[in-house]
């Protein structure tokens, strides 16, 4: 595998490269996971990783998805004003807000502020050379490193997809009854009937696949980081895009299953 | 307080920097190497972002329809919802995530390794030299790969309402530019070139500010990312409203 990483993105071989990166991350999160199962980590370790990922990544979540309901009852009005539906703007914020916008804003927003931070470290810890001093104390890099920031994002990024909801329908509540003139009463009421439990909870399902995604992809450019700051920049840009791009086409597959 | 601080440095950055632009020397070489760089790295990723978001809309779009039976009113909803918000808003997003990150670890690479004092002692303005071509090449990239990570998004949406939902592809046809107006377009051009603008000059301020060593340059790009999209999706919502209000 070694060899087809060297020879670099020359002619035929990209293809191969793409594959042998997929295949190496593969077997990266593998082993993660089977570590994370067999030789839990430390309860302290953990806690630690999801009060920085969940408390950290809190507010920009919630003043993002502020922003994001506004705009999506803008669009709403203005799109089922053509029709004379103004007063179905409720039922477009809450399906398109809990179904899809909440998980993807709380997914994006940990992906750029918790991913990059773990990309960024670990890799500065590759570069540094304390994983090869880690695994000389005899210390497992997966045990200590990885495994507890992906049960930490397992359990924190379901949480932010709720307060992600909450606040897209609390913005788009706002900007429909005080910017627009909807009926408050017909908004709520359209709320109500449209959006139930099943869909914050599928919500939720969709946060946990995208942590997963989140914490193993990002985790895994800090962890094959090339040498020197460049490395370690051009490891959190990776991180970040391949979240992004690998989150949008996971959650249209969900989706798929969950609502097609 | 900080908060403003930073808000007012990055201000002068910008300012300085465009004066700075405007003065010879003109590195228009660089400019355009830059230009093609950024092309390159973000057709790629917003493709694969913009388009899988057609296919959501078409799902999601699909399920109200239904509930008024006006399914022929699908294509005009998905080009609509594309071209005002969902693929200047995403094209921004991937662009701070690729290019903006890219600009931030260069820049702040750059500045540890002390290359950007070493320009200046040979006498060539780094703000002339790196900053200000990096920050047109964003800007004027924004709006040509928005251009074409709709029409994928157009593209893929029509790909699942006509062959994986079945729905008439004459009605998803011909209702396609059914709303469309002129502001849309343009408006999308102006929408796009703000956030560029944006993303651009907060990328570079926080390449160019780093301090620190290896997780110096990992936070500037982490930085970059993170603010560069707040700060756009707030201006965003003072746009749409504003676009609105001209387009009525």
């Amino acid at each position: 595998m070694s060899d087809i990483m060297a020879s670099g993105p020359t002619g035929h071989t990209i293809f191969a490269l793409a594959l042998a990166r997929i295949g190496r991350w593969g077997i990266f999160s593998a082993r993660a996971a089977r570590l994370t199962v067999t030789a839990p980590p430390r309860a302290a370790w953990v806690i630690e990783e999801a009060f920085r990922i969940g408390v950290g990544s809190l507010f920009i979540v919630c003043a993002i998805s502020f922003f994001i309901g506004s705009t999506i009852a803008l669009q709403g009005y203005y799109a089922f004003r053509e029709f004379g539906g103004e007063g179905l703007v409720g039922i477009f914020v809450t399906l398109a807000c809990v179904r899809e916008m909440g998980p993807i804003v709380a997914g994006s927003m940990v992906a750029a502020k918790a991913g990059t931070a773990m990309a960024a470290s670990i890799a500065a810890m590759r570069v540094k050379g304390q994983i090869d001093a880690l695994e000389v104390m005899a210390v497992n890099p997966y045990r200590a490193l990885v495994a507890p920031r992906l049960i930490a994002a397992l359990i924190a990024l379901p949480l932010l997809v709720v307060f992600a909801d909450f606040f897209t329908v609390l913005a788009g509540y706002l900007v429909a009854v005080h910017q627009l003139g909807v009926n408050p009463g017909t908004f709520l009421e359209n709320v109500r009937s449209y959006t139930g439990m099943t869909d914050v909870l599928y919500g939720m399902v969709k946060g946990a696949f995208f942590a997963v995604m989140i914490c193993t992809l990002s985790c895994y450019q800090g962890f094959y980081s090339e040498p020197g700051p460049e490395g370690v920049g051009r490891a959190t840009n990776r991180a970040v895009v391949s979240v992004c791009v690998v989150c949008i086409i996971l959650n249209y597959i969900l989706s798929e299953i969950m609502y097609g | 307080m900080r908060f403003i601080s930073e808000l007012g440095a990055i201000a002068l950055f910008g300012a300085r920097t465009l004066l700075w632009a405007l003065r010879p020397p003109y590195f228009f070489r660089e400019t355009f190497s830059q230009m093609a760089l950024t092309g390159e790295r973000c057709l790629l990723p917003v493709i694969a972002v913009v388009a899988p978001f057609g296919m959501v809309i078409t799902l999601q779009g699909l399920a109200i329809v239904h509930l008024f039976g006006v399914e022929r009113m699908l294509g005009s909803i998905l080009v609509v919802s594309l071209l005002r918000e969902l693929s200047p808003g995403l094209t921004g997003i991937m662009m701070a995530a690729q290019a903006g990150s890219t600009a931030a670890a260069e820049l702040g690479a750059m500045r540890l390794k002390e290359e950007t004092d070493a320009l200046s002692v040979m006498g060539v303005n780094p703000l002339q030299y790196l900053v200000a071509p990096r920050l047109v090449a964003i800007t004027l990239m924004c709006p040509i790969v928005n251009a074409i990570a709709c029409s994928s998004g157009i593209a893929s949406g029509y790909v699942a309402a006509v062959l994986f939902k079945g729905v008439n592809r004459g009605a998803f046809m011909a209702n396609l530019y059914g709303f469309v107006r002129a502001v849309d377009i343009w408006g999308g051009i102006v929408k796009t070139l703000v956030f560029g603008f944006i993303i651009g000059l907060v990328s570079c301020y926080y390449g160019y500010t780093a301090t620190g060593g290896a997780e110096g340059v990992g936070k500037a790009a982490n930085d970059a990312v993170v603010r560069s999209i707040i700060t756009f999706l707030g201006v965003n919502y003072f746009l749409t409203s504003a676009l609105f209000a001209v387009g009525r």
